[in-house]
């Protein structure tokens, strides 16, 4: 039986298919059989973000409504046979699918996967709940910006409410800003947000280059930010990786050259 | 070094801070789950009890909801003068 995650943020634009799409690669490449399921029906992106928009024939609202099996909707990985999408559907809005059928699904693919991720869209609606719905876990994204901190406490208390345990990802972090002291620090958010964070991903332009691809950056070496959600993909696993102080001072030549 | 320089000479103070202070005090008040109606409401009532005891306007009766310790609390400030 595997495990059902939703990755959440209530701020849009925060990193959440991001964030799907690359913790959804790295367990897969940990050798784990992943279902990343994209929650965002009417909006959907994960598709581009994992490279396989050529692909699609069926979507979860056609499995929801029975109008395919559920199998002849998941699309396998390109390069990881361990990993397949479950896409959304472009033409239905939220409203085509309840808690019920998302908890239904999960309950379905959780037989079939060790892991069920799921891209939920922004916001504290339908769609919230719906992607809520099937979830054993919750991964709340946020940024450390006021906004999304602030969106990411009202989720918090939501997910408290409906009994999920969440942890968090503070994504885009800039170490420059923050040494510059003109944006919240990790320890920041970790004082106002009451919750255990699971990883730290740094602001990093590879993730535009791997959205350009459509290959998440979790593959690639040179990327700060893929690097992160390898670990964030181990802690996961149960395993004990420390998260790396961002802080640790560089260089004087490093510093002056800006890396 | 430039960055160094560019600190010292900066127009603004760091944002940071500032930040983090309006959060903390937006978050207090939304986990409480109190409307700015309800704090006027209780302001109002406030407002007549202590008036039995001092004299005081109501302008300068202040509420606010508070970060003590990682716990919400309610201060109340006024201005207090003896009954005539
Ligand atoms: N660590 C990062 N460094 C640089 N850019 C990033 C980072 N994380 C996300 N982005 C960029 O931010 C944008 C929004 O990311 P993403 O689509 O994952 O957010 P989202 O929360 O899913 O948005 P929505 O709420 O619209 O679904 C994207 O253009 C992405 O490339
Ligand atoms: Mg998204």
């Amino acid at each position: 039986m595997g495990e059902s995650i939703v990755i959440t943020s209530g701020k849009g634009g925060v990193g959440k298919t991001t964030s799907t799409a690359n913790i959804s690669v790295a367990l897969a490449n940990f050798g784990k059989k992943v279902v990343a399921v994209d929650g965002d029906i009417g909006l959907r992106n994960l598709d581009i973000i994992l490279g396989l928009e050529n692909r699609i024939v069926y979507n979860l609202v056609d499995v929801v409504k029975k109008r395919c099996r559920t199998k002849q909707a998941l699309i396998r990985d390109k390069k990881n046979e361990n990993l397949f999408l479950l896409p959304a559907s472009q033409v239905d809005d939220k409203s085509a699918v309840t808690p019920e059928d998302m908890k239904e699904l999960c309950s379905e693919l959780k037989e079939e996967f060790d892991f069920v991720i799921i891209d939920c869209p922004a916001g504290i609606e339908q769609g919230f709940k719906n992607a809520l719905a099937g979830a054993d876990s919750a991964i709340v994204i946020t940024t450390p910006e006021v906004s999304p901190v602030r969106d990411a406490d009202r989720v918090i208390g939501l997910l408290q409410h409906h009994e999920i345990p969440a942890s968090l990802i503070l994504n885009r972090l800039s170490v420059q800003m923050v040494e510059r002291g003109d944006m919240m620090s990790r320890e920041d958010v970790e004082d106002i947000l009451a919750i255990k964070i699971l990883g730290l991903v740094v602001e990093d332009q590879e993730i535009v280059n791997a959205g350009n691809l459509g290959t998440p950056a979790v593959l690639n070496q040179n990327s700060p930010a893929g690097q992160a959600y390898l670990r964030i993909a181990q802690r996961i696993l149960g395993e004990n990786v420390e998260i790396p102080s961002f802080e640790e001072k560089k260089g004087f030549l490093a510093r002056l050259l800006g890396r | 070094m430039l960055e160094i320089l560019a600190n010292i000479f900066r127009p603004n103070p760091p944002s940071a801070k500032t930040a983090k202070e309006r959060l903390v005090k937006v978050v207090i008040q939304e986990r409480l789950k109190v409307s700015e109606s309800q704090l006027n409401n209780l302001k109002h009532d406030l407002y007549q009890v202590i008036s039995k005891y001092f004299d005081i306007s109501q302008d300068s009766l202040e509420l606010e909801i508070q970060d003590k310790n990682g716990h919400p609390a309610l201060t109340v400030n006024t201005e207090v003068k003896p009954t005539s």
